[in-house]
């Protein structure tokens, strides 16, 4: 079971329209490096977690990442709140209001829809918990490129807090790795 | 049993340690150790009303408790660190009801909930914006 709490993990108010880096944005929504690709790697994976600790970490993490997806949809609504058609087609999204109209939808910032075909689940928590480090590293590597593209003091501040979540969570990642390898080394 | 050493949370050590918790917030994490700033160094949020300073304790207390509880998941056994656990979660529960009983319910479950007419769908949805705001 899930339970909504009307909370944000950070605030975000952004009050600049910028319809090019919503754009951008968009793609750790929906992309192959997004929050909702995290959120379901980490919670398909957690089933076949040897022990409890990998059980309640990929369970935590994945959670954590859902809320992740609601903040990256508030800064792509706030960052289009007010949009006209005209400032739409102008940022490159007229295919999105073609198809979506101003709903927020799981794409890559090229409008590729989420897939989940990149998502490595192999029963094997090793395998499993690389390919997690790699995504928690693919994920701070976007970030940073965002911030690259934006002095917007009410953006920076929520790329840099999401950026320092993946290197958290690549942290326990990694020491739940180690574990379980110098386990198997001990056996 | 052999006592393990641990070097990440300690509480005597608490300020070498780990950020102090609203700097935290800014940053992303209690962790010294893990953290490395790109571009920007952030401090902690600062509040513009009273609304605002209780929900930025409570974002606070929230990530305290999910960085040592993700910590905790990977090292179980870490005494001190289960009771700074529970010291930032009571913290958390503290924030968290005085909001509620101010501006209303976050959770279908909260003990706010109760009254006529249904308040849930009242007040605010996170990702809106404040000239939006409906208010209670
Ligand atoms: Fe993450």
């Amino acid at each position: 079971m899930w339970a909504y709490k009307k909370m944000l993990w950070f605030p975000i108010n952004i009050k600049k329209k910028n319809l090019k880096l919503a754009k951008a944005i968009i793609t750790q929504y929906g992309g192959p490096y997004g929050e909702l690709s995290a959120a379901l790697r980490y919670l398909n994976q957690r089933y076949t977690m040897p022990d409890s600790r990998g059980k309640a970490l990929l369970t935590d993490i994945g959670t954590e990442e859902l809320g992740h997806v609601e903040m990256i949809c508030t800064m792509y609504y706030q960052l289009t709140a007010g949009a006209t058609i005209e400032e739409l087609k102008d940022a490159g999204l007229c295919c999105n209001y073609a198809q979506h109209g101003g709903e927020i939808f799981m794409t890559d910032c090229n409008g590729v829809p989420m897939t989940t075909a990149n998502i490595g689940a192999t029963g094997d928590p090793l395998a499993d918990l690389s390919e997690d480090m790699a995504a928690e590293e693919k994920a701070r590597a976007t970030y940073e490129h965002l911030m690259d593209m934006t002095d917007d003091p009410e953006c920076l501040s929520v790329l840099a807090y999401l950026r320092t979540r993946e290197l958290v969570h690549f942290t326990r990642f990694k020491e739940l790795y180690d574990y379980y390898k110098g386990q198997m080394v001990q056996e | 049993m052999n006592q393990k050493k641990y070097r990440d949370i300690s509480r005597n050590k608490t300020t070498q340690n780990l950020f102090p918790l609203d700097e935290a917030l800014g940053k992303g994490t209690l962790f010294k150790n893990i953290y490395v700033p790109y571009k920007v160094d952030p401090l902690a949020p600062i509040p513009g009303d009273e609304k605002e300073r209780l929900l930025l304790e409570m974002q606070m207390y929230a990530l305290a408790v999910q960085d040592i509880g993700l910590y905790l998941d990977v090292e179980p056994n870490h005494k001190e660190a289960v009771e700074i656990y529970h010291e930032y979660l009571e913290k958390l529960k503290k924030a968290n009801d005085e909001y509620e009983s101010k501006y209303g319910t976050l959770t279908k479950t909260s003990q706010y909930v109760n009254g006529y007419p249904w308040q849930w769908d009242k007040n605010n949805w996170p990702w809106m914006m404040e000239d939006e705001y409906v208010g209670l």
